[in-house]
């Protein structure tokens, strides 16, 4: 019967709804790569919820951190391929 | 009709002095927080829009801090996120043991959230009622039956009052300045102290003629 809390999606929102001023602010491109974090911080709802942290924005900020990281290792592992590639063409044996 | 408030500090826009109260430091917030009655043993009424519900859920925070702390939530308007914002706002670092400070009990019916206040125990714990009035406006429930229960209501208010401050929020039905059910007046009547609010008048546009 009733809610106790509103749910991580409606908290979601809200974090994102209080951020609009501060969106409205940057310019296109920055506006983009804002919207790509909270898309980031979209994905990782469910984990969000079943964390049940009593400041949802600190686990919307991790789930952020979480992607980019995601991104970085992906990004890693292309360079360390592309190097290795790079030396078995310059010493071919 | 008839009913003195005890005394009414009406803030024409919002209840920024109540809450700027909690940003302050040290012995002038303690002192402060005496002169407004929040630390007495006394029952206080805040009549505003949406049921004060923001300053309602910092003084939870506040009070958290200091111990425990009851909510009676009659308008299901208690949002533990923003209390755990408040917190952490107010400097508090062991913010899990704080909410856990915090009993919150719900009514849904206006029958609920008199036997919500009867079987809540004297104990010498700061209680807030949030949105005491919300169950009471149920056009579903006969008007004298509403009367009577906010009465007895108000009694057992009062009576927790005894033991510590006692903290009641309460929504104005639409339109604000007018309480024809007459169950406003009853919850006031009872309260040592009111804060109302007024409702905010937009600002008037400047006329080009």
């Amino acid at each position: 019967m009733g809610r106790t809390l509103p749910s991580i999606t409606i908290a979601f929102l809200q974090e994102q709804q209080s951020f609009a001023r501060f969106r409205r602010a940057l310019r296109r491109s920055d506006q983009l790569a804002l919207d790509e974090l909270f898309a980031a911080a979209h994905q990782h709802l469910a984990a969000a919820a079943y964390a049940a942290h009593p400041l949802p924005f600190e686990t919307f900020l991790l789930a952020m951190l979480l992607e980019e990281h995601k991104q970085v290792l992906g990004l890693r592992r292309r360079l360390d391929e592309l190097l290795a590639a790079q030396e078995e063409h310059a010493h071919p044996e | 009709m008839g009913i003195v408030l005890p005394l009414i500090l009406r803030y024409a826009r919002g209840m920024d002095a109540l809450l700027n109260l909690f940003s302050q430091d040290g012995r002038e917030k303690e002192g402060l927080l005496y002169r407004y009655g929040l630390l007495d043993r006394r029952l206080l009424a805040i009549a505003a829009p949406h049921a004060g519900s923001q300053v309602m859920l910092t003084l939870a925070a506040y009070l958290a801090r200091r111990g425990r702390v009851r909510v009676l939530d009659g308008g299901n308007r208690f949002n533990a996120y923003i209390v755990a914002r408040a917190l952490r706002s107010l400097g508090a670092d062991d913010l899990t043991q704080s909410l856990m400070r915090i009993q919150v009990a719900r009514a849904f019916t206006c029958h609920q959230a008199l036997a919500l206040l009867e079987q809540t125990p004297p104990e010498a714990l700061p209680t807030l009622v949030l949105d005491l009035l919300d169950t009471y406006y149920d056009e579903s429930v006969p008007l004298i039956e509403r009367l009577r229960l906010a009465e007895r209501s108000a009694a057992c208010l009062r009576a927790l009052s005894q033991q510590a401050v006692v903290v009641v929020s309460l929504r104005p039905p639409r339109p604000p300045a007018v309480d024809p059910t007459g169950l406003l007046d009853i919850i006031l009547g009872a309260a040592d102290r009111v804060w109302l609010q007024e409702p905010a008048t937009p600002d008037e546009v400047p006329r080009l003629f």
